[in-house]
């Protein structure tokens, strides 16, 4: 191989195992944030999934707000959706900080349902791991490094569609992980390099904020505030009736288009000079820019209205709508989602691959081990503490998480269980630990149905369904995973190979 | 024959201190390479600020790209970064001409 090919190969074997580490589990929660409000619903098992009527859902939201927050200036309300099915109403007097409530779609009725992050921590670990602006900049980091270890890979891979159609299970261990590694990412290419991409796009901002300084002297919103308008005006001062919520809706989807409008927003509610906002959902487009329309909320005159957007404003959202992907409806969210578990896979090929390879000079080092371990925690640990979370919003749902606060302690038994794996993954050898973690993750998932089903206070749904079979599938391939590929013999034989020397 | 020299991956072709070096070099060059092009397309562009803004966000990944995989193509990671700075130092004088 040519020096280039050496070096890029380096990038590639290097680049990957390090970032693969993080990348891993941050594919994987992306994975599943695919699904957001899916699992949020299945977190909070206390809210039901009735049929509703948008019209009849913002009739309920302002009763109810007229009833418990008659005096305050701002109210929002969340129009239920078909993934989405309740009525979210929040009030207080900054837009930014308000109180919520959420309510059954169809009879207004205030839901006690649990405090939990739902699928909200999975997008929340996904794009920042739960650290802020540090988080954004080693997300970023670590999606850089992942499109020069696809570009790298493509330039080192002479033989790219040939070997796409050589998977070769039953070949020796490497050889098969690396078809595996190899099919998986030719396979997922496309979406692996236009995820990461717009995925550091996204974050760009946050790492790279050197038009900010130049043009706006730092103040990223003042840049946002230029391409999306706001309609606003300070308050009169003197007391008016608004015009009921459901005749602004109405005239908002005469503008916006019908049933297109997912959010409605009340600015100086009880003053003459109320606003109402409408905001249009994206769910039908591929840039996630959100038309809105305000109207005077006492006559009911149309205020303002922007459905025409910056031309390269909109195609940076189109990018961001390409990550997102709110638009395209369930078949392609299932394509995101089999895409993004095949990327995470390919990885943890990558890495099973470096560590076999490696395995045969450093075998018995402490530094070997701890990569191994490193290795099993980020992919199978990784697993089993997105798993964890799962179980713990579950568990600890009826005594601790309904107090406040309590979302916290999911978020502990994440953490808690990824830490624990590490433990495990050092202590035992590295087969071992490759086994007994991808095993225990798929004991846990093929398990989550079960505890769905018993630990519901309402029937079961379409929504909490679909989490219940996609979970069962999931485990059933985790618990294949571990046997057929760190099976005992599979063990028996790495072992002998390596006291031999043998290169697999 | 043919299998086993495609499953032949070298994967420690540098010692560690050497990689560690490229990384370093990759994320400096990267970073002052972006602000360098941030900088020159802020200053030249004659287009509404928002529009240059969003279209700045768009080009992040390349400047970073280009310099990982310069840094591990180079021959040295000094040299690495020697021309990544270089070039970022070209590109804030163009920007600052304006």
């Amino acid at each position: 191989m040519s020096r280039l090919g050496k070096a890029l190969l380096g990038l590639h074997a290097w680049g990957g195992l390090l970032f693969g580490w993080l990348l891993v589990p941050v594919f994987l929660a992306g994975s599943l944030a695919v699904f957001e409000p899916e699992i949020s619903h299945w977190m909070r098992p206390e809210l039901s999934a009735p049929p509703f009527s948008r019209e009849r859902a913002v009739v309920l939201a302002e009763a109810r707000l007229r009833r418990v927050a008659a005096d305050a200036p701002v109210w929002r309300v969340r129009l239920p959706t078909g993934r989405e099915p309740t009525i979210g109403i929040g009030w207080g007097s900054d837009p930014r900080k308000m109180r919520e409530e959420t309510l059954d779609a169809a009879s207004g009725q205030p839901l006690a349902a649990r405090q939990t992050r739902g699928g909200h921590f999975f997008t929340d670990f996904h794009a920042e791991l739960l650290a802020g602006a540090v988080g954004k900049w080693v997300v970023g980091a670590a999606g850089i490094v992942m499109l020069a270890a696809l570009v790298s890979g493509v330039l080192v891979h002479h033989r790219i569609l040939r070997d796409f159609f050589a998977f070769r299970p039953w070949a020796a261990r490497r050889r098969a992980w690396l078809d595996a590694h190899n099919l998986a990412g030719v396979a997922t290419l496309p979406f692996l390099l236009m995820i990461t991409w717009t995925g550091v796009v996204i974050l760009a901002e946050a790492f790279m904020p050197a038009a900010t300084h130049y043009l706006y002297d730092g103040n990223a919103r003042a840049a946002r505030a230029e391409v999306v308008k706001s309609f606003v005006r300070p308050p009169a001062g003197e007391a008016a009736a608004m015009r009921p919520l459901a005749e602004h809706l109405a005239a908002a989807e005469r503008v916006l288009g019908e049933g297109t409008v997912s959010n409605l927003l009340v600015r100086h509610q009880g003053d003459r000079n109320a606003l109402v906002q409408a905001l249009r959902h994206v769910d039908d487009r591929l840039s996630a820019v959100a038309d809105h329309v305000t109207f005077d909320a006492v006559s009911g005159a149309l205020f303002g209205r922007q459905t025409e957007w910056n031309a390269v404003a909109y195609v940076y959202r189109a990018q961001v709508g390409l990550h997102v992907v709110h638009f395209g409806g369930p078949a392609l969210r299932w394509l995101y989602f089999v895409s993004g578990l095949l990327g995470t896979a390919m990885m943890a090929a990558g890495i099973v691959l470096f560590m076999r390879k490696r395995r045969q000079r450093s075998a018995g080092t402490r530094g070997q081990r701890w990569l191994e371990s490193v290795g099993v925690a980020a992919v199978a640990g990784g697993t089993i503490a997105c798993l964890v979370y799962l179980w713990g919003g579950r568990l600890l749902g009826a005594t601790l998480v309904a107090g406040a606060g309590g979302a916290s302690w999911e978020i502990a038994g994440f953490f808690a269980a990824w830490a624990l794996s590490w433990l495990h993954a050092l202590a035992r050898p590295p087969e071992c630990a490759w086994r007994a973690q991808l095993a225990f993750a798929g004991g846990l998932a093929l398990a989550l149905p079960g505890l769905d089903l018993f630990a519901a206070s309402q029937p079961l749904d379409a929504l909490r369904l679909g989490v219940d079979l996609t979970a069962g599938v999931l485990g059933a391939a985790l618990l294949a995973l571990a046997y057929h590929c760190f099976g005992t013999s599979t063990t028996a034989s790495t072992s002998g190979a390596m006291r031999q020397g043998e290169a697999l | 024959m043919r299998v086993k020299a495609a499953a032949s991956t070298p994967v420690s072709f540098a010692p560690h201190a050497v990689l560690a070096l490229r990384i370093a070099a990759a994320a400096l060059g990267g970073y002052a390479l972006c602000w360098a092009l941030f900088y020159l397309l802020c200053a030249w562009l004659p287009f509404e600020k928002a529009t240059v803004w969003y279209l700045t966000g768009q080009l992040a990944p390349l400047p970073f790209l280009g310099s990982l995989l310069w840094a591990f193509v180079t021959a040295t990671p000094g040299r690495a970064l020697l021309w990544s700075l270089a070039g970022a130092l070209a590109l804030t004088a163009l920007g600052w001409l304006r």
